[in-house]
């Protein structure tokens, strides 16, 4: 057998490919997820400050890998805005809610829909809410619903967030996590329309939220 | 771009924000990525180099020692050193690429400037030749070479088009491997050679 080592000719390059080898599909691209570049939060900041990743396109940083924030239906949008009102309203100035804001944990930098800090905003003039800030977590699902059980419970319990919400759009229902273990959480209770999901914050009961008020009316059966 | 061929691990591939050559220039400039980490950015995802055995060391430095006097005026031999192949910014084992050195204060080799390109594989074999080979061939890069040391054999691809190269040639040990740079023969590199 013998090589021509030409350069490429254009007018032979053509299909078909039958010499170079095609990966079977489920090979995983560049060897798979242990194969990417990891940034530590600090990088992160850094990129962030710098302008590096800019504008384009929303992202947060989990595990140390950059994905992008999953685009939001009108569901989404909505539980959002019902429990901004909800919390904004119900606690008082020893706390701080953040509706869609930055939260710098171990290698990670998650941007939850709700987040419920220790202390007033005053507190957080200048830094990040971090993980021993956070009482309680809420991330509302509709596409992104695998992720949120999966990679961010992971996530908030190894930070040891103490309350962890995930609001379920297409199943209307909230599934609280409570009691952080290693990388998950022990407590799980569902809540469904006609429900009323009790909030507590570090052990003191501040209200009950109706878990219909979260989710748009349901159509015709 | 070349076509994202499956999810990496856990999240799909669109769920990656990939990287442009230019962010991941001022990474570099900004310290967020120092110079010799270990990364190289393929297609905007920023992969981890693998770590290399003595088989991979003890035969780049075979193959650079047969290539090197081979190689006509206005071409030189550049070892694990960046190449722009937008947008990708591969750190291949060999590259030969046309001179002078001075050439590329500013800006590393793009495909019109390669030559050749080689990757010594052992445990990054199955990158090698696939998503790196579909990266080199997009490119334009007219000719691969992958020493391949679990099999024991070199891997010459040629003709690139988008989604991969038209040629490939096996040389088993035993074999001599020619070189050419632009359809002119300069000689070969014997197989055994490359192998313990």
């Amino acid at each position: 057998m013998s090589a021509t080592l030409t350069a490429p000719d254009p007018a032979a390059v053509t299909p078909p490919l039958k010499s170079s080898p095609t990966p079977p599909p489920d090979e995983p691209l560049y060897g798979g997820l242990a194969g990417l570049w990891r940034f530590s939060v600090a990088d992160y900041q850094a990129m962030i400050r710098a302008e590096i990743l800019g504008p384009r396109t929303r992202v947060e940083l989990l595990n140390g890998l950059v994905v992008r924030v999953m685009p939001q239906g009108t569901g989404h949008i909505f539980a959002t805005r019902v429990l901004t009102r909800w919390f904004c309203r119900t606690l008082s100035d020893g706390w701080t809610v953040g509706p869609q804001t930055s939260t710098a944990l171990t290698d990670s930098q998650t941007e939850p829909d709700i987040s419920v800090a220790r202390g007033n905003e005053r507190m957080f003039a200048d830094r990040y809410v971090e993980a021993a800030d956070l009482v309680l977590v809420i991330e509302v699902a509709d596409s992104s619903l695998r992720r949120d059980r999966r990679e961010k419970l992971a996530i908030y319990a190894a930070a040891g967030v103490p309350e962890y919400w995930v609001v379920n759009v297409p199943d209307r229902q909230v599934e609280v996590y409570t009691r952080p273990a290693g990388d998950f959480y022990d407590g799980l209770a569902a809540y469904r329309p006609g429900q009323d999901v009790p909030v507590a914050l570090d052990g003191h009961a501040v209200g009950h939220i109706p878990v219909a008020d979260l989710f748009p009316a349901p159509g015709p059966a | 771009m070349t076509p994202a061929r499956t999810a990496p691990g856990f999240l799909s591939s669109a769920a990656f924000r990939r990287f442009t050559l230019d962010e991941y220039h001022r990474m570099i400039a900004g310290g967020v990525l120092t110079d010799g980490e270990p990364v190289e950015l393929l297609d905007g995802y920023l992969v981890r180099k693998v770590a290399r055995g003595t088989p991979h060391d003890s035969a780049l430095d075979e193959l650079e020692g047969l290539l090197g006097p081979l190689l006509p005026a206005g071409w030189f031999l550049r070892g694990q050193r960046a190449g722009t192949l937008p947008p990708s910014e591969p750190e291949p084992d060999l590259a030969v690429v046309r001179g002078p050195r001075s050439r590329y204060r500013a800006a590393h080799p793009t495909a019109a400037d390669i030559g050749l390109l080689v990757e010594v594989s052992d445990s990054s074999l199955a990158i090698d030749r696939t998503d790196k080979l579909v990266i080199f061939a997009a490119a334009g890069v007219p000719v691969y070479w992958v020493v391949n040391i679990p099999d024991r054999r070199v891997e010459v691809y040629a003709r690139p088009t988008a989604g991969g190269y038209a040629d490939a040639t096996h040389f088993a040990v035993g074999q001599d491997v020619p070189v050419a740079l632009e359809g002119r023969p300069l000689g070969a590199v014997p197989v055994a050679r490359l192998f313990s």
